[in-house]
């Protein structure tokens, strides 16, 4: 992944950072945010593993060797009338439970965010934001639980009883040791670290200095991710619109707006929000 | 809205909505949405970039600029210095080449068109000449070219994003996976008369000369021979007082040795496929438009700041 998709989400976090630690009220909206941000995070983790099924459809990592490149093993079956059939399968490992746990995390990050947004507190200090916490990092939990590593004979054996695929006659194994790392992984232990960060801002409330608020608001976080589209399409040597360019360049130009935002916090840190998200899905795509 | 004739009625009611900064909020949103939705498109580039990135950002110049008439001076000048900004770099980024897709390339099949959306649909479009790709050791090297005319040619790296014009159009490597089809065969071929064993990896249709004068040539190849036998390949053995052309087997390692008749002992260790291409092709375009748009909208945010820090000092010291 591109070194200029980690600074457009550093760009995007720096508002977090001094949101969350301003005055009790806005700290409450940005903490909302936060949450909303967890949820989108696993929302567009769940839309970006093809095929986007229902609840119990698996989500599958593909398995690739130590290079990146995708591994197969060539299987020999045998089928009715004596009949062979050669197919090239995919190691693909399964990530049981994903699709549940990214609903729960959408579902915790939207419960938080709304009830940061009530006046009143539900439940003891914490609790509010602690459920964003929980569902992406359960969701992160099972995610990163799922990469397995695998070689040999025994990894395709291993791979090949997870069907029920009849006799199978033979079968070829990868040269090189293969894991498979989910797709979005990474995605989600960033919205369980921003969802700590809430946490933490509500567990020991501490606001920053003035200044700093300033240095770290939304438009500073503008001039680090507009950097970053500067980089990348110097990087690439060209402005293609790319899917990646193009979040890139919505990142900036959300954090921009947000910056230019007067006078709602709720406005700016939903604008906030989405650009982190954005920007962490981005490391997925 | 200072500075601006009083409206009424519909026009009014217009004015309110365009400068309205929750407008500017929602278009904020679409545009996240919509750079959201691009994000995992199967041909490379965003497959509605036009609705949904450009749209929301060309209306983003006016309302940006509509819902800080009532701002601060300094804040309505840095607002539409970045509105500026943004459309230059939309004005840029359309100068900056489009048409993008992906062509697939495999190895020595070369390819005249590639992938693109056209009106929400994937379509072919024209390259213009035959785009040949080989994966050599350097990277992916990439001709173009029709007959004896010579368009362009470039070496992408294989790790990175870097584009490289060729021709009239930059291309990037979008990805790299084996191929299906059957493309070149591994042989082992070892003197019948004895002596140690030579390996040759030969494409389908070209032929391996030996020393003895002996040219092993492969006709045809198969990933199943009859749905039964496995993978295989029809080879040709040109040599001194015959030829002799005949199905060869990696199941069946020993048969030329059993039955074969050349100098040479045939043994087919493997079939295996080319490896597909998948190259990132748009229209090449200057750049400095674009990148002095970003550079305004840098600007903008940077003047912003200096105003913001100028008047918090100046704040702390009245206080």
């Amino acid at each position: 992944m591109s070194a200029a998709v980690w600074v457009a989400l550093v760009g995007a976090l720096l508002p977090f950072v001094g949101g969350l630690f301003s005055s009790a009220d806005q700290a409450r909206t940005w903490r909302a945010s936060a949450g909303l941000a967890a949820g989108l995070i696993a929302a567009l983790v769940w839309i970006s593993t093809p095929p986007v099924g229902a609840l119990g459809h698996p989500i599958t990592a593909e398995a690739t060797d130590a290079a990146g490149a995708p591994v197969s093993s060539v299987v020999v079956l045998q089928r009715d009338g004596g009949r062979r059939q050669v197919r090239r399968l995919p190691l693909r490992q399964p990530v049981d439970g994903a699709v549940f746990a990214l609903w729960a995390a959408l579902g915790l990050g939207l419960l938080g965010a709304g009830l940061q947004l009530r006046k009143a507190d539900v439940g003891p200090r914490g609790f509010a934001p602690a459920l964003p916490l929980l569902g992406a990092g359960a969701a992160a939990a099972v995610f990163a639980g799922a990469s397995g590593a695998a070689s040999g004979e025994a990894g395709v054996r291993a791979y090949l009883e997870r069907f029920e695929v009849g006799a199978v006659q033979s079968f070829t194994v990868p040269d090189l040791p293969w894991s498979a790392q989910p797709e979005g992984t990474l995605a989600l232990v960033v919205a369980a670290a921003l969802a700590g960060l809430a946490l933490l801002s509500a567990l020991i409330p501490q606001a920053l200095d003035r200044r700093w608020r300033i240095l770290l608001s939304p438009s500073r976080g503008a001039i680090v991710a507009s950097a970053a589209v500067i980089w990348r399409m110097i990087e690439v040597g060209g402005l293609p619109w790319r899917g990646v360019e193009g979040a890139l360049w919505a990142v900036a130009a959300l954090l921009a707006i947000a910056g230019f935002e007067r006078a709602s916090a709720l406005r700016r840190s939903t604008l906030v929000a989405a650009a982190f998200a954005l920007a962490a899905a981005a490391l997925a795509g | 809205m200072a500075g601006l004739p009083p409206m009424r009625g519909p026009w009014a009611s217009a004015w309110a909505v365009i400068a309205s900064p929750w407008t500017t909020w929602g278009l904020g949103l679409w545009l996240a949405l919509g750079a959201a939705m691009g994000l995992w498109s199967e041909t490379g580039q965003h497959p509605a970039q036009g609705v949904a990135l450009q749209l929301p950002a060309a209306l983003l110049v006016f309302t940006l600029v509509a819902s800080h008439l009532t701002a601060s001076a300094a804040r309505l000048r840095w607002a539409a210095v970045y509105a500026a900004g943004l459309a230059t770099a939309l004005v840029g980024g359309w100068l900056a080449g489009g048409e993008a897709g992906v062509a697939e390339v495999g190895g020595a099949r070369p390819t005249e068109s590639y992938s693109r959306i056209v009106a929400g649909r994937k379509a072919q479009a024209h390259l213009g000449a035959q785009l040949q790709a080989q994966l050599t050791e350097g990277g992916v090297s990439l001709t173009l070219a029709m007959k004896e005319n010579h368009l362009g040619d470039a070496v992408l790296p294989l790790d990175g994003v870097a584009e490289a014009q060729v021709g009239r159009w930059a291309m990037h490597l979008a990805d790299l996976a084996e191929g299906d089809e059957p493309a070149y065969a591994r042989l082992k071929l070892t003197p019948r008369t004895g002596g140690d064993p030579i390996e040759r990896a030969v494409r389908t249709g070209s032929a391996t000369a030996m020393d003895d004068g002996t040219q092993i040539m492969v006709m045809r190849l198969s990933p199943d021979f009859g749905r039964a036998l496995g993978p295989a390949a029809q080879l040709q053995i040109d040599y001194e007082g015959g030829t002799n052309t005949a199905w060869h087997f990696v199941d069946s390692p020993d048969l030329d040795a059993r039955v074969g008749i050349s100098p040479w002992i045939v043994e087919l260790t493997a079939v295996a496929s080319e490896p597909r291409l998948t190259v990132g092709v748009r229209r090449a375009g200057p750049t400095g438009a674009a990148l002095a748009g970003f550079g305004v909208m840098l600007v903008a945010l940077l003047g912003l700041m200096a105003d913001q820090l100028r008047a918090e000092r100046s704040r702390e010291g009245a206080v």
